[in-house]
This record gives structure tokens, C-alpha cells and sequence, in this order.
């Protein structure tokens, strides 16, 4: 339900498209999939980096900071490589940029553009809720026991 | 940062139970938090659109923009639901979170129909639809990374040596256990 609630915006949008214009007036399906690919990858990448910091905390809490630390080497690596590897299959990952390199580098400002606005979006949709809750009456949950 | 620092005021000046504000600082937060929504409207339909050089639209301005207005609205709208859902008695904080969706769904329609001087509705549906991707793939890569994590830590986990055992306590360690536990039992003479 909660998802559903969530998804309410955009299917709205996609049957007010459907229902007014009787067609999809989105956008070409190979452009929204390089994208949709390119922030896959990137972050995948990007958290991978982030939670390999987490593991060197765990690994030394367990006194063993080696296997950890190799297994998320590891995952980090493979994305990296299916990054380079995938972007660099020709034009089907290159968005307007000329090389693999330029891709990398707008797909990772792209990244932390899309965070700053998903911090913000979540900053206000928590803010919001709170002060919509500490805007009402002080409630008596409990009722008094009857001395 | 406007619209963050409104709704700081608002929300402590409610009843919070510690670092109370006053209450003229709801006033003050309701207005610069209405300031920074229309300021970002302004940014879309009015003269205040970010350019990299004249009529040159900031390409990051499109990135932000949809994906701030379409996250907000959903969220907001989930937020709804949980209250009513998870909450107890919270209709009215759920009605009120409805209307923030709708607001923000409103600005959405009034994006993809109305065209701004720099920002034409067409550029603006292809740019929501482009956010509506980015914000799939980065919940996915977030997802498989945090699975990879996972994985590598059950795996790590499964291999580690069962703890050792220790021997069970002596008849003189259990004999110094009593004499302790009964010298420090009762308070009543103390």
C-alpha cells in the first residue's frame, strides 16, 4: 500500500498521458534505458566505495580485516569494470559525451546532483511530516485511573 | 535552504517537548518556507532560471528540478499513507501531507503544460521521464550494492569458528560467588 502510495505520482502522470493524448508523450525508450543503465552503474559503484569503508570498521571488530575488506575489493572492482566495460561498447551508453572518460565524470556529477536533490526531497517530506505532528494538541493517550 | 530553515521554525515551534521556539517563529517559518517554493517556481517560470551563459539553461538545473518536485510528491504521499496506516488518530497530519503531495503533483502538471521563458513544457516532460530513470537506477545499484555487502558479510560470517566454551565455575568459585551475593543483599541497614 505504501508502495503503491509512493508510485501514485508518476502512474498518474503516465494515465493523464494515456488518457488526453491517447499515447505515451514521454521519451525514446533507448535514452531513459542509457540513463537508467548509466545510474545503475554509477551507483552501484559510488555505494560500493562508501560501504567499503563500513566493512574496515567490521573486519576490525572481528579481528580479521583481510576477507572483508578482499570480498568488497572485489564487488567494487566488477563495477568498475562493467562501468568501463559497458560504457565503452559504443554509443549505447554514451549519453552527449565523446568518450568513456567524459561519461564517467558527467555520470558521477550527475550522481551527486540527483543525491543533493534526493536529500532535499527527503529532507522536506520528513520535515513536513514532523511539523505537520507537532503542530497538533498535546494528547492524553492514558486515561487517569480512578483513585 | 530556505525552504529547510521554515520548516525547522515550524516544526519547533509546535510541542516539542525540549529546544522549544517561540510561537511568532511559526509565522517566520511559514513564510520562508512559502518563499523558497515560490523562489523555485520562480527559478522554472519566471526570470530566475540558473544559466550557464544568456538563455543557456544550466543542464543540472534540469537533473534537480523534476527529481526534487516528482521525490517530494511521492514521498509525501507515502508519508500519507504510513500515518494513516502506521499511525494512531493522525488523519489530519495525513490530510495535511495529501495536500503537500498534491501541491508538488500540481507544479509537476502545471511543468509538463505550462512553458517557462527559458524552460518549454516538452523539455520538461523529457527531463521528468529522465529522472523518473535516474531515480530507478540509482535505487537498483543502491540495492544490488547493499545485496553484495550482505552477501559478503553471511558468507564471512558462516566461516568463523564457533566461540569456545569454558569450563564450568568451581565448587570455591561458587562458594566466593555466595559469600559476595549475601554480603551486599538488603539495604534496609544501611
Amino acid at each position: 500500500m505504501m508502495l503503491l502510495a509512493f508510485l501514485l505520482p508518476p502512474l498518474l502522470i503516465l494515465a493523464l498521458d494515456l488518457t488526453f493524448y491517447e499515447d505515451f508523450k514521454g521519451i525514446d525508450s533507448s535514452v531513459s534505458f542509457t540513463r537508467f543503465a548509466n545510474a545503475t552503474l554509477t551507483a552501484y559503484t559510488l555505494c560500493s566505495l562508501l560501504l567499503l569503508g563500513n566493512l574496515f570498521f567490521y573486519g576490525e571488530s572481528r579481528n580479521r580485516p583481510w576477507a572483508p575488506l578482499v570480498g568488497m575489493i572485489v564487488a567494487t572492482s566488477l563495477g568498475v569494470l562493467a562501468t568501463i566495460f559497458l560504457i565503452g561498447q559504443g554509443p549505447m551508453l554514451l549519453e552527449d559525451n565523446g568518450s568513456v572518460r567524459a561519461q564517467a565524470i558527467y555520470n558521477i556529477v550527475h550522481m551527486f546532483v540527483s543525491s543533493g536533490a534526493i536529500l532535499m526531497a527527503v529532507s522536506v517530506a520528513l520535515g513536513v511530516t514532523f511539523s505537520a505532528i507537532t503542530s497538533q494538541k498535546p494528547r492524553n493517550d492514558f486515561e487517569l485511573e480512578e483513585e | 535552504m530556505l525552504i529547510v530553515l521554515g520548516i525547522y521554525l515550524i516544526s519547533f515551534s509546535g510541542n516539542v517537548p525540549v529546544g522549544k521556539l517561540p510561537r511568532s517563529d511559526r509565522n517566520i517559518g511559514v513564510v520562508m518556507t512559502g518563499f523558497g517554493f515560490i523562489w523555485l517556481a520562480g527559478m522554472h517560470w519566471w526570470v530566475l532560471t540558473p544559466q550557464l551563459s544568456p538563455n543557456e539553461v544550466n543542464p543540472y538545473w534540469y537533473v534537480f528540478w523534476p527529481t526534487f518536485i516528482l521525490l517530494t510528491s511521492c514521498l509525501a504521499s507515502c508519508s500519507a499513507v504510513t500515518l494513516l496506516m502506521i499511525g494512531e488518530r493522525r488523519k489530519t497530519e495525513s490530510n495535511t501531507m495529501f495536500i503537500v503531495s498534491g501541491l508538488c503533483f500540481t507544479l509537476l502538471l502545471l511543468g509538463l503544460n505550462v512553458d517557462g521563458p527559458l524552460v518549454t513544457g516538452v523539455e520538461f516532460r523529457q527531463h521528468l521521464w529522465l529522472a523518473v530513470a535516474d531515480l530507478s537506477g540509482i535505487a537498483v545499484g543502491s540495492s544490488l550494492s547493499i545485496l553484495v555487502f550482505a552477501l559478503v558479510i553471511y558468507l564471512y560470517e558462516r566461516n568463523l569458528p564457533a566461540p569456545k566454551t569454558i569450563n564450568p565455575p568451581t565448587e570455591s568459585e561458587l562458594k566466593q560467588v555466595s559469600s559476595l551475593i549475601a554480603t551486599h543483599l538488603g539495604g534496609e541497614e544501611e
